[in-house]
């Protein structure tokens, strides 16, 4: 038992540890398919598209500063540029790739404007700007389907020129392919969080003035920071469009933007972990509590008060600042 | 023409629904400094309260008012007094986050009490009739709507300016150390400002019952709008939250007049162009 | 050393009705301490705002090595030159110590868009702020998060943060407020040091009068938006004027 939690304690502690768990995390993701049905597969893309879009949330909000209710505005506007893409006959890549470029341009251009202010300004402005999205969604009809949405986009082949040509209609075709590009993302989001940019927008974080004053714009980094943020939530929006072949409006709808903000406080805002960790908490709560009872966003909201109230580090936080010290302990009293 | 006056005088009686949800949002704003997301659920729970007394227990038209009031403004005292009040000193964030989960407690309670029964309109039969405007029938209850608005402007400008309660309020939204330091009671006053924004959410809500549907979803409908009512007249600022409201009630009947695919988006438009050029809005001060 | 670096022509800022500087011409000299005193409400901290680009003045203008530097942002005057530190405390509270001394040195050494490697990939980055943080003896502490550092270690590292982009000239608000006299001492023999060692010209306002004239070589002292007299430190403890307004308490 002591070698147990020995090790335990070990590997959550140490990066080559980190690195070990971290394999077994990817190794498990990727042999999951030979194992499980259809239905599991799909819960973990949406899991793994929540947790594009928790990470578009969480660099904002928890690295940043800013507390955005318009990040589903620019999933939409990835899930409709696939979706079009796609629907026009492309194939798989050129239909992500241009769902991304075309959140990333609604974001610089939105941006633009946004990152002049923070706080209850940024909050509200984002929140405008997502529902206009929202509303053209619904509204520009000969483009978007309006109310029914775009119908039938075709799960293309990831094929790139004559080099390989792989079919993406089953779903676990296309499970591998949505946890690769998730890995990926997440892989060069840490690395850019890590990086001296991702530093100065933890800076800005704690003290905006500070940073001005150092030598560094804030606006222009704020801006760079809100385009990245774009681009993941087309990510997220962008893999969808496949996924579930229909799109509609209310994926852009201001009520969209909160489910990766709750996500994030669930797994921890602070922490690198924290949108992967919460999603899937989101999700398996979600799955368990929706068989016991009807009252799902009660329950929710309660745990969301909670949280906001007394833990706002979340499930990672909780983790590193109580368990960890506990077992540490535990562990020292066994020696 | 006659299009047009008829049309805005329907955009004036909507415009006094925004109103009233507008302007608790704004005392509760300006008071407290919390920008209350869950506070359009205060006014749906003003409209279920009103619509259970009026047609289930049968209570007369003023009765299920008052006993609306009652029900919303103890809820509003037990979320400030419990939740709020613990998070007023938090970056403005979790404040939003925060009033955002009461949004779903509130939508899933009033889905356990009331199922997913919608809220259809009934006039009491003071109010049947129509009288003609530009040859029109024009319901009298959206006289009395507008009538109702402005009385309630009317009554807020006394409290505000003419009350000793009214000046208090003023003196802790725009300068609380020294509030505090002539001895105004800051806790409870903020308790109190933040139940007196849940009535007049709550009178909003039951207003709205004889003429407008209900469902569980409305808190989160009708924060918005007022959303864009408040940014445009300036957070904070009651004068601002009328103008605003009377700007974008007519404004958003007139677009369904002439068009109606756009409406929503010319609202947002607005809240945006606002927000980038003039953040404080039309009336705000320098806060 | 009298060469003029930074001066103002009359530099007017006010807030509503209330005039917090008041057409006013001040000049910096290279290379020596300069405190600025005056009682609360003087516009010291205003007037270093003006200067920083921090606030922008309703009239008048503000000549960095005879540049016109009045309209600048706060990170533009950096990069020409200028820096600063706060009255009220001004960190990273989230970041470690570490942290909080390379977020300066990234500008400095144009590394703030980059964003693939890591930070400590960056050998000169790092070997910059292991000197600062030697400096400023919080190399020990520098993994510490820096919100959880004693008062007396927090205004160091701000200090550190202000050094740290090399400046020409560098304002320091209060530097030892709230700290106990042990950590006083120690801060102001970190500003000599740092003032006899590098190229830099400091700028400090004070409440303080023992620091004041302990460590200036030139005083200016304000009072309601406007320069009542400026000297040599036992000039001005000599002026009557000052003294009356001012001074009258406490010598």
């Amino acid at each position: 038992m002591t070698w147990l939690t020995n090790t335990l304690v070990l590997s959550i502690n140490s990066h080559r540890f980190k690195l070990v768990w971290l394999g077994a995390f990817i190794i498990f993701l990727f042999i999951l398919p030979l194992f499980s049905g259809d239905y599991l597969l799909y819960m973990v893309m949406q899991m793994a598209i929540l947790c594009l879009l928790s990470y578009s949330v969480n660099l904002l909000l928890g690295y940043t500063g800013l507390l955005s209710f318009g990040q589903a505005g620019f999933y939409a506007c990835g899930a409709y540029a696939c979706g079009k893409v796609l629907l026009a006959g492309a194939s798989l890549l050129p239909g992500i790739v241009i769902g991304v470029a075309v959140a990333a341009i609604a974001a610089i251009i939105l941006g633009f404007f946004c990152v002049r202010h923070t706080a209850i300004y940024f909050a509200m402005l984002t929140l405008a700007f997502g529902m206009m999205i929202f509303s053209l969604t619904q509204k520009w009809v000969n483009f978007t389907g309006g109310d029914d949405g775009l119908i039938g986009i075709p799960r293309a082949a990831l094929n790139f020129f004559y080099i390989f040509n792989i079919k993406m209609d089953t779903i676990p075709a296309y499970y591998y392919f949505v946890i690769a590009a998730t890995l990926i993302a997440i892989y060069i989001l840490y690395r850019i969080l890590n990086s001296p940019l991702g530093l100065i927008f933890q800076g800005i974080r704690d003290s905006e003035t500070r940073v001005s004053f150092v030598g560094i714009s804030v606006r222009k980094s704020r801006l760079i920071c809100f385009t990245i943020a774009g681009m993941y939530a087309g990510l997220g929006g962008a893999l969808l469009a496949p996924l579930e072949q229909t799109i509609t409006p209310s994926a852009s709808h201001w009520i969209n933007s909160t489910d990766p903000i709750i996500a994030t406080l669930l797994g921890g805002m602070y922490n690198f972990s924290g949108p992967i960790v919460g999603s899937v908490i989101y999700f398996l709560l979600k799955d368990i509590i929706v068989r016991f009872t009807m009252n799902w966003m009660l329950i929710l909201g309660i745990i969301i008060i909670i949280l906001v109230l007394t833990f706002r580090g979340g499930v990672m936080g909780a983790f590193r600042a109580y368990l960890l010290p506990w077992l540490k302990s535990r562990l020292r009293q066994g020696a | 023409m006659d299009n047009f006056i008829f049309q805005a005088l329907n955009g004036l009686s909507s415009a006094m629904f925004l109103w009233l949800v507008a302007a608790g949002l704004t005392v509760a704003f300006g008071v407290c400094g919390i920008l209350n997301i869950a506070h359009g659920s205060l006014y749906m729970m003003g409209a279920y309260f009103a619509f259970t007394s009026f047609q289930i227990l049968g209570l007369n038209f003023w009765l299920s008012i008052v006993f609306a009031l009652i029900g919303v403004g103890i809820i509003g005292f037990l979320m400030e007094r419990f939740f709020l009040r613990r998070i007023y000193a938090q970056p403005i964030e979790f404040q939003l986050i925060l009033t955002f989960a009461f949004i779903l407690v509130f939508d899933n309670l009033t889905k356990m009490i009331w199922g997913t029964m919608l809220i259809i309109p009934t006039m009491p039969s003071l109010f049947q009739g129509t009288i003609p405007i530009v040859g029109r029938p024009f319901p009298i209850y959206n006289l009395f709507i507008i009538g109702a608005g402005i009385g309630v402007a009317v009554g807020l400008w006394l409290i505000m300016e003419r009350t000793w309660w009214g000046k208090k309020l003023r003196a802790a939204a725009s300068e609380r150390e020294m509030a505090n330091a002539i001895g105004i009671n800051i806790p409870a006053l903020f308790t109190a400002a933040f139940v007196f924004a849940a009535l007049l959410a709550a009178i909003g809500g039951a207003l709205s019952t004889p003429i407008r549907v209900c469902d569980s979803g409305v808190g989160g409908a009708v924060i918005i709008p007022a959303f864009v009512v408040t940014v445009i007249g300036g957070l904070g600022s009651l004068k601002g939250a009328f103008v605003g409201a009377l700007i974008i009630g007519v404004i958003s009947s007139l677009c369904t007049l002439y068009i109606p695919f756009i409406e929503l988006f010319i609202l947002y438009l607005i809240m945006a162009v606002v927000l980038i050029i003039r953040p404080q809005g039309l009336f705000g001060g320098e806060r | 050393m009298d060469e003029v670096i930074l001066r103002s022509e009359r530099l007017t800022k006010s807030f509503g009705k209330f005039i917090a500087i008041d057409n006013i011409d001040l000049k910096f000299k290279s290379g020596i301490i300069t405190s600025i005193i005056g009682p609360n409400g003087a516009g010291k901290t205003t007037a270093i705002n003006l200067l920083t680009g921090a606030l922008h003045p309703d009239k008048g203008k503000v000549f960095f090595k005879d540049k016109d530097i009045t309209s600048l942002t706060p990170d533009q005057s950096v990069k020409h030159g200028i820096t600063r530190s706060f009255q009220i405390m001004n960190i990273f509270p989230m970041l470690t110590v570490l942290q909080n001394v390379e977020l300066p040195l990234l500008s400095l050494l144009g590394k703030n868009l980059k964003w693939f490697y890591a930070v400590s990939r960056y050998r000169d980055v790092a070997e910059e702020a292991e000197k600062i943080l030697r400096e400023l003896s919080l190399w020990d502490k520098r993994n510490k998060v820096a919100g959880e550092l004693s008062h007396g270690d927090q205004r160091a590292l701000e200090m550190g943060m202000a050094i740290a982009p090399k400046p020409e000239m560098c304002f320091l608000d209060e530097p030892s407020s709230g700290t106990n006299p042990l950590e006083r001492a120690s801060i102001l023999e970190l500003i000599k040091r740092l003032a006899e060692e590098g190229s830099t010209t400091f700028v400090i306002i004070e409440h303080d009068m023992d620091v004041v004239f302990s460590l200036s070589d030139w005083t200016i002292v304000m009072n309601k938006g406007k320069v009542l007299a400026e000297g040599e430190p036992d000039e001005i403890r000599q002026n009557k004027e000052v003294v009356e307004i001012y001074l009258g308490e406490e010598v």
